[in-house]
């Protein structure tokens, strides 16, 4: 494995891939940090991009974005309380108290060495733990397969946010789009009333409408609002080691909890700094500061939203299942390029998850320093005039979605798909399960037809092997589980 | 006639739909594609014959959830308020439907344009009209931001990316 990494991070550090992980840092950042406009539209917009790149640097740099981005949320959640990303919410409780007291750049220091040091710690777990998990996964067979992409939808769905029905239409959505075109088992044709559909839904064009166009008409509503302008602060370089020594606890205990929570499918950053922000209220001897300014609450929210990013990375390398939305399409990404993200990549293209296990280490330092050299810059990018971001974003849509196969297909393709994302958008179907679906589509009817081709039909081969069988059990306790949150929602508001 | 400064805050639009209007409605929709899913899969598993698990098996059972879903969704069951998203709590609202409208329709120009006009005029055009559409005044954004655009797409697509535009 050491040897693998080695040779990863020597590849990483040639000056392609070097050069791909501060591109992606610099627009990871200046995306980031206008609201509404996260990690995962980014990456969307920017898949076309990598098509013509050699795919370790291609997914380099895109690693380097995501983790950037996911920092990115963070600078206006401080500066104006306005969140850049929804997983920087907890971010601004803190952080912006922290601001109105004149320590804007104490709480961005902090925001961004806790960022740095939980995406590394999240990082080394992400290595520990994502080569053995392929192992065992290598002796999954399609019943256990079929169990765990059921297990995944499952968390996505019931740790949504959306009610129970509407996370099951935009899950069984997802996975109808997935059935579009030819069957990959029998050959014939299904829901295509042309051929061009017989290829199935261009997944890149889908996206970047499910997510960028329908960003940019959501866009169009507030463009008139103007931009609010950040308060100055001054420079981040000059801050004592000292500042660190009292919030180091803290940094520690939200990376582990960062990590742990992204690797689960659908909850992601937003419930991880969650639940990093809520237990370090817990432990803290000064509950009641928070939210007026803590800096511990700044260290938690940060360190465990970037600690997610690798933690979602960890079931997308090691059993193709992607632990978030912006995993997704990051799957989505490898699979244009023709590489099946699971437990066959370490043996098919070991290059790959050793690149990103690589470019984790490797672009956490230069995150942190181009974000701390860069601060005032990132922070003046929501002064970008909202129609012309909103005119740009439209233009890298259909572009790049022309640039896929250079014909005009996968752009009305994306048309209709924004038009869908802003319906979608609009009338509360969350989108994050709907792509997690889209993309374990085929995973999930393949192996759960071939399960049962083996089994001549009979459905009890889920209950006869035991990794199934726990996998399914799993299923059914997310499912109690969610069920019960919503009870005891349910319950307090009739309070 | 009141116009809309564009340095005053909006006050908040008026819904569209109810949050009771947008659950029935979204129900009705999932409602339809999930019988459309659900038909075709019935007709392909009858092709299939005797082949229990045939190519309409799956999407089958899935439109079948989603039918189920639909309902549930178009009765209220399994929601929390409305939900716990405030989109949906608060129904739908459109808060600059022209805007929007004008956006979209300027895309599906600029789509159209693809063959007929050369790109980059087509793409510093679109930008044009999208700003202006969208309430921007300033002549130096207006035709600065239309031709950085799309000189951008010109060096990112056509020269970084070689795509034949």
């Amino acid at each position: 494995m050491f040897e693998q990494l080695a040779l990863a991070a020597g590849h990483v550090l040639q000056l392609g891939p070097l050069l791909a992980i501060l591109i992606g840092t610099v627009i990871g950042y200046a995306i980031g940090a206008m609201p509404g406009v996260g990690p995962l539209l980014t990456i969307a917009l920017l898949i076309p991009f990598t098509y013509g790149m050699d795919p370790s640097t291609a997914v380099v740099g895109l690693i380097a974005l995501y983790v950037a981005a996911e920092y990115g949320g963070a600078i206006t959640a401080i500066l104006l309380n306005t969140p850049g990303e929804a997983a920087a919410v907890a971010t601004s409780w803190d952080g912006y108290p922290m601001a109105r007291k004149g320590e804007a750049a104490k709480a961005l220091h902090i925001s961004m060495i806790a960022s740095g040091i939980g995406a590394l710690i999240s990082a080394v777990l992400l290595i520990f733990t994502a080569v053995p998990l392929a192992e065992l996964a290598v002796q999954f067979g399609p019943s256990e397969y079929f169990a765990l992409a059921l297990l995944g939808l499952t968390l996505a769905v019931g740790l949504g946010r959306a009610g129970a029905a509407r996370g099951i239409i935009a899950v069984t959505l997802g996975l109808l789009l997935a059935t579009v075109g030819v069957d990959p088992i029998s050959g014939v044709p299904r829901f295509s009333p042309t051929p061009g559909l017989y290829d199935g839904i261009p997944l890149v064009a889908a996206l970047t409408g499910l997510y960028a166009l329908s960003e940019a008409l959501l866009l169009a509503e507030e463009a008139r609002r103007p931009a609010p302008r950040p308060a100055p602060f001054g420079s981040l370089l000059h801050f004592p080691l000292s500042l660190y020594r009292g919030l180091m606890g803290t940094i520690l205990r939200s990376s582990v909890i960062g990590f742990v929570v992204g690797v689960i499918p659908g909850a992601g950053a937003v419930i991880a700094s969650l639940v990093a922000y809520n237990e370090a209220v817990r432990t803290s001897p000064e509950p009641a500061s928070f939210g007026k300014g803590n800096p511990h609450g700044v260290a938690a929210a940060e360190a465990a939203n970037n600690a997610a990013v690798p933690g979602a990375l960890a079931p997308l390398l090691a059993l193709g299942i992607p632990g978030s939305s912006t995993a997704a399409v990051l799957a989505g990404a490898l699979m244009i390029q023709g590489i099946q993200p699971g437990p066959l990549l370490f043996a098919k293209h070991p290059e790959i998850p050793y690149a990103v296990f690589a470019s984790l280490i490797i672009s956490v330092p230069i995150m942190v320093i181009t974000g701390l050299a860069g601060a005032r810059l990132w922070a003046r990018v929501i002064e970008v005039p909202k129609p012309l971001l909103a005119a740009g974003i439209a233009v890298t849509c259909l572009v790049g979605a022309y640039s896929t196969t250079n014909d005009a297909y996968p752009v009305y393709v994306t048309l209709a798909f924004g038009l869908i994302g802003w319906g979608l958008r609009k009338w509360g179907i969350p989108l994050g399960p709907l792509v997690l679906a889209f993309v374990l589509g085929d995973m999930l009817e393949i192996n759960f037809r071939r399960a049962l081709m083996v089994a001549q039909g009979d459905l009890s081969i889920y209950l006869h092997r035991p990794i199934t069988l726990v996998l399914l059990a799993l299923v059914v306790v997310s499912l109690g589980l969610a069920l019960a949150r919503r009870h005891r929602a349910k319950a307090a508001l009739a309070d | 006639m009141t116009t809309t400064n564009a340095n005053t805050p909006d006050p908040a639009p008026r819904p569209l739909l109810s949050a009771r209007g947008a659950r029935i409605s979204a129900g009705l929709a999932a409602a339809g594609i999930a019988s459309w899913f659900l038909w075709q899969s019935l007709l392909l598993q009858g092709a299939a014959g005797s082949d229990a698990v045939g190519s309409g098996a799956f999407p089958g059972l899935v439109a079948a959830l989603m039918l189920l879903a639909a309902v549930a969704l178009i009765l209220g069951i399994g929601e929390t308020t409305a939900s716990d998203d405030a989109e949906a709590e608060e129904g739908v609202s459109i808060a600059h439907p022209g805007a929007v409208l004008a956006l979209f329709l300027a895309v599906v120009a600029l789509v159209l344009s693809f063959d007929r006009l050369p790109v980059y005029l087509a793409i510093a055009g679109f930008t044009f009209i999208v700003q202006f559409a969208l309430g921007e005044r300033r002549w130096a954004l207006l035709i600065g931001g239309s031709i950085a655009l799309a000189a951008l797409v010109w060096l990112l697509f056509a020269q970084l990316l070689r795509v034949p535009l």
